[in-house]
């Protein structure tokens, strides 16, 4: 198994963002994260990198109870993060922010050539600050980065966020799904439920702090009350 | 006149290379790790007294600056691990009242020690004496100052600005928790720049012994001065960290030149105007404001 989540719940003070949420993710799975604003959903991806709030539950990851671990470690064990916004470092160069990925982590199956061999548009702009790039290559220099961790898990949060629908369509469904295909393991968390039932086919719904549907996308996509409901689709 | 201006310049340029190592050794902290070190002052006073013990001792002369530099680090590392590291999640309040009630306790030590005399180092021969300006004398000591200081800056500079680990510094300043989901251990890190810190800090005080003497109670008049450098130049950032320690160097020498009397009170006046006209400093940093 490569993530298992068990009754895991987080409070912000006395402030419930989420609780008891149960899962597990095997290798290989394409894993949509889904839910309307506000739902939790970052925090649920924090918390999986002990970024977040403080914790009750269980965080197995490849096996391992990290829950506690401090986040580097957790790095470490195989699971790297596309974060909201990008995380970016805007003071680094894009090989720069990409090198720092590669500094404490094992020599894997990624390297620096080889992802510029994925993503071009990086090669051309290596040298460029990453405060300089657009929208588009921003997130494939995130991307890079996570991959650089040779982590075989990879959670994006609100990756289509702030992108152009043809761009974030280009970067979720090829790019990631191209990814995935080659073995990676993704969990992605998103606000645009329908492109991300277009990569992934089983979905998590997270709403009124719990998990209310885990199940195939086609099964979610045929309930039109929940998607009504809770994705307000 | 030409030859006393002459001299001025180079007093204040001796005093600003002091202010750079000692204000670039408050900021990185600072900045990284959002923590204020008011014993920061402390480490440059031990400093001064190792130097002046060092140069007395026999020993190679150029040695007292290296060592002055491990052992200040040294003493930052053993500091860092406790309390300080303990309070790096605090408030600032809860921060300045620890650091204040240490450097306390280390003006007590340090007194204990060293005794309460001004003690002035003993100079090696090719460092003594004076050259001429404009037929005005100037101390050679203060142009080794002068090469030093800068030379240590740029060093500096090339550390963080063209190695991977100050790109990891960097990075660390503008978000922490991204760095840790890369692998890195930031908490490493950070001992690392508060050793750094603590070590620059006791090498300005192994440079400026031969300049400023070492005497208890120079710890708080350099600490003070290290923070409007600071503060002047925009928090984090190492341009005007540069740009202050020279406004600052060349404000306190300058004011002393033309108003004795009222030496501080124009400088200080000064600096409140600049700060008036300038809220972020000189240079604003591009990254977060603390």
């Amino acid at each position: 198994m490569m993530l298992e989540l068990d009754k895991l719940s987080a409070h912000y003070g006395a402030v419930e963002v989420f609780s008891d949420v149960s899962l597990r993710i095997g290798a290989g799975e394409k894993v949509a994260l889904l839910g309307r604003n506000g739902a939790g959903k970052t925090t649920l991806v924090q918390a999986l990198f002990n970024l977040g709030p403080r914790l009750s539950g269980t965080i197995r990851l490849q096996g391992e109870a990290v829950q506690d671990w401090p986040t580097h470690r957790i790095a470490r064990r195989g699971m790297a993060l596309v974060p909201q916004g990008r995380g970016l470092f805007p003071t680094l160069s894009v090989s720069e922010n990409l090198r720092l990925a590669t500094l404490r982590q094992p020599r894997g199956a990624w390297t620096l050539e080889k992802i510029f061999e994925t993503f071009p548009r990086l090669a051309e702009r290596r040298h460029a600050s990453s405060s300089a790039l657009s929208g588009g290559e921003r997130q494939l220099l995130a991307i890079g980065r996570a991959l650089l961790t040779q982590a075989p898990l990879l959670v994006l949060d609100e990756a289509s966020e702030g992108l152009a629908p043809m761009m974030a369509e280009e970067i979720i469904v090829q790019h990631v799904g191209k990814l995935a295909e080659a073995g990676l393991t993704v969990l992605l968390a998103e606000q645009n439920a329908a492109l991300a039932l277009r990569l992934c086919p089983r979905a998590l719904v997270l709403a009124g702090r719990r998990l209310v549907f885990d199940g195939p996308s086609e099964a979610l996509l045929a309930d039109r009350s929940l998607l009504q409901e809770h994705l307000g689709v | 006149m030409m030859g006393y201006a002459a001299i001025q310049v180079l007093n204040a340029l001796s005093f600003s290379a002091l202010l750079l190592l000692t204000g670039l050794g408050l900021s990185v902290v600072l900045s990284l790790m959002n923590f204020v070190n008011l014993a920061h002052g402390s480490f440059y006073l031990l400093g001064s007294y190792i130097a002046v013990h060092w140069l007395a001792s026999g020993a190679p002369w150029w040695m007292a600056f290296p060592v002055a530099f491990l052992a200040t680090a040294l003493a930052g590392a053993l500091l860092e691990r406790f309390p300080l590291r303990a309070f790096y999640a605090r408030p600032h309040l809860m921060q300045v009242l620890l650091t204040y009630g240490l450097s306390v306790i280390f003006a007590d030590l340090m007194r204990w020690g060293f005794g309460a005399q001004i003690l002035s180092p003993e100079l090696p021969e090719m460092l003594q004496g004076v050259v001429f300006l404009f037929d005005m004398p100037f101390p050679l000591y203060r142009l080794f100052i002068i090469g030093a200081g800068f030379a240590m800056a740029l060093a500096l500079w090339l550390l963080f600005d063209r190695t991977m680990w100050g790109a990891v510094v960097r990075a660390a300043v503008s978000d922490r928790g991204i760095v840790e989901t890369l692998g890195i251990d930031t908490r490493r890190l950070f001992a690392a720049v508060f050793m750094l810190s603590a070590g620059l800090g006791g090498l300005s005080g192994a440079l400026g012994a031969g300049m400023l003497a070492a005497y208890p109670g120079l710890d708080e008049e350099v600490l003070i001065l290290a923070l409007i450098t600071v503060v002047v130049g925009g928090l984090g950032s190492f341009g005007g960290t540069v740009l202050s320690a020279l406004v600052v160097g060349f404000a306190l020498t300058f004011s002393k030149v033309w108003f004795p009397e009222f030496a501080n009170l124009a400088a200080f006046s000064a600096m409140i105007a600049l700060l008036l006209a300038r809220p972020n400093g000189l240079v604003a940093p591009p990254l977060r404001q603390l």
